[in-house]
């Protein structure tokens, strides 16, 4: 249980700490002329699916990238350490069932009863690896389908086009007319 | 999106082939050999004060004794229970020998400890006690092992008769 909560709590932070990378970077280089070229998305994308379309602005692409790998790593790797620890248990159950006979103090009716406890943590065991393997699964398609997008689909980009896409939208920002407060409605054409 | 598809069931073949389960499901395959006793009966007999209880069980290779258990209750294991060794015609090994029919009879006081709750729950003049048996295993496989329980039989007994 203590593992299962260091490792949330350790997909959570490098989580954070990546999505704040991203953003910290997009506002500090927001102005500077910076092309990034299709190989460095390629590259980024390689890295960890979503930063190469985070990069070049396609932000709720790759943070779908993103967060579509880091659930499915984290469900992954929580199911297989879940499935390893109920397994150790099982085999250590399976050997009590299977010495009984001998242990000189054993009847059917406990052999029975620590079979029905056996099958129910079989189903569990079955449970565990199915969602190991999707999970597993979904982690490598998301990883490849982010490749693919990237490789195939992505444009090179400047941070100076980017900055121009985001100052043609319409933008509010709080100014004072004279000495009077007010809003300050803009679009560039 | 088709390749993708396609790309994605390769996928999931190889990974379910590759992370296959490392565990097998449970089975009783290591209790072969053990039979349970059938056709139990259990009567209580007014006079004398007794209760008869009976069973059959053919082979009987490897059985040393019987265990006869009695229950105050109709779930045989929730209840308060008693178990009895039975006596058995055995031959110098101890091994039960040359019966398929067994009977088995003690004085229904016996059944005091196993009775008290439904003493206290003051049942009235009668109450139902629960009965099965099973074979008592040892050789090199089966030491000193209970085997299965025969289907649970019930008697009704008087307890004025014993009071």
């Amino acid at each position: 249980m203590l593992r299962i909560l260091k490792i949330s709590v350790l997909s959570v932070v490098l989580l954070f700490s990546l999505i704040s990378f991203a953003f910290a970077q997009d506002e500090e280089d927001f102005m500077r002329e910076k092309v990034i070229s299709k190989k460095n998305a390629i590259v980024l994308s390689a890295l960890f699916p979503g930063l190469g379309q985070m990069t070049k602005g396609e932000r709720v692409k790759g943070m779908t990238f993103f967060m579509a790998e880091v659930a499915s790593i984290v469900f992954s790797v929580n199911a297989h350490e879940n499935y390893n620890t109920k397994l150790k248990i099982y085999n250590r159950d399976i050997k009590i069932l299977n010495k009984l006979p001998s242990s000189g103090t054993g009847s059917y009716y406990d052999a029975v009863v620590r079979y029905k406890d056996l099958k129910d943590k079989n189903d569990d065991l079955d449970n565990l690896n199915a969602i190991r393997n999707t999970a597993l699964v979904v982690a490598i398609g998301v990883y490849a389908f982010n490749l693919v997008d990237a490789i195939i689909f992505s444009k090179p980009t400047s941070e100076s086009m980017r900055a121009e896409n985001e100052a043609k939208k319409i933008s509010v920002k709080s100014t004072y007319i004279g000495r009077t407060p007010g809003l300050l409605l803009s679009k560039r054409f | 999106m088709k390749k993708l598809l396609i790309f994605l069931t390769i996928l999931f073949i190889i990974i379910n082939f590759a992370c296959s389960k490392e565990h097998d499901p449970p089975t009783l395959s290591v209790f072969k050999g053990i039979y349970s006793p059938d056709s139990l009966v259990a009567t209580h007999n007014k006079i004398p004060d007794v209760i008869d209880v009976t069973w059959q069980m053919t082979n009987i290779e490897n059985v040393i004794d019987f265990i006869v258990s009695v229950s105050d209750s109709n779930v045989f294991d929730l209840g308060i229970t008693k178990d009895f060794h039975a006596h058995t015609d055995k031959d110098t090994s101890g091994i039960v020998v040359n019966n398929t029919t067994f009977s088995f009879v003690y004085n229904s006081k016996d059944l005091n400890p196993a009775t008290a709750v439904n003493e206290k729950k003051a049942y009235g003049d009668s109450l139902i006690l629960y009965f099965t048996v099973s074979a008592l295993y040892d050789d090199e496989n089966y030491i000193m092992f209970i085997g299965p329980r025969a289907v649970i039989d019930s008697a009704l007994i008087y307890r004025k008769e014993w009071e």
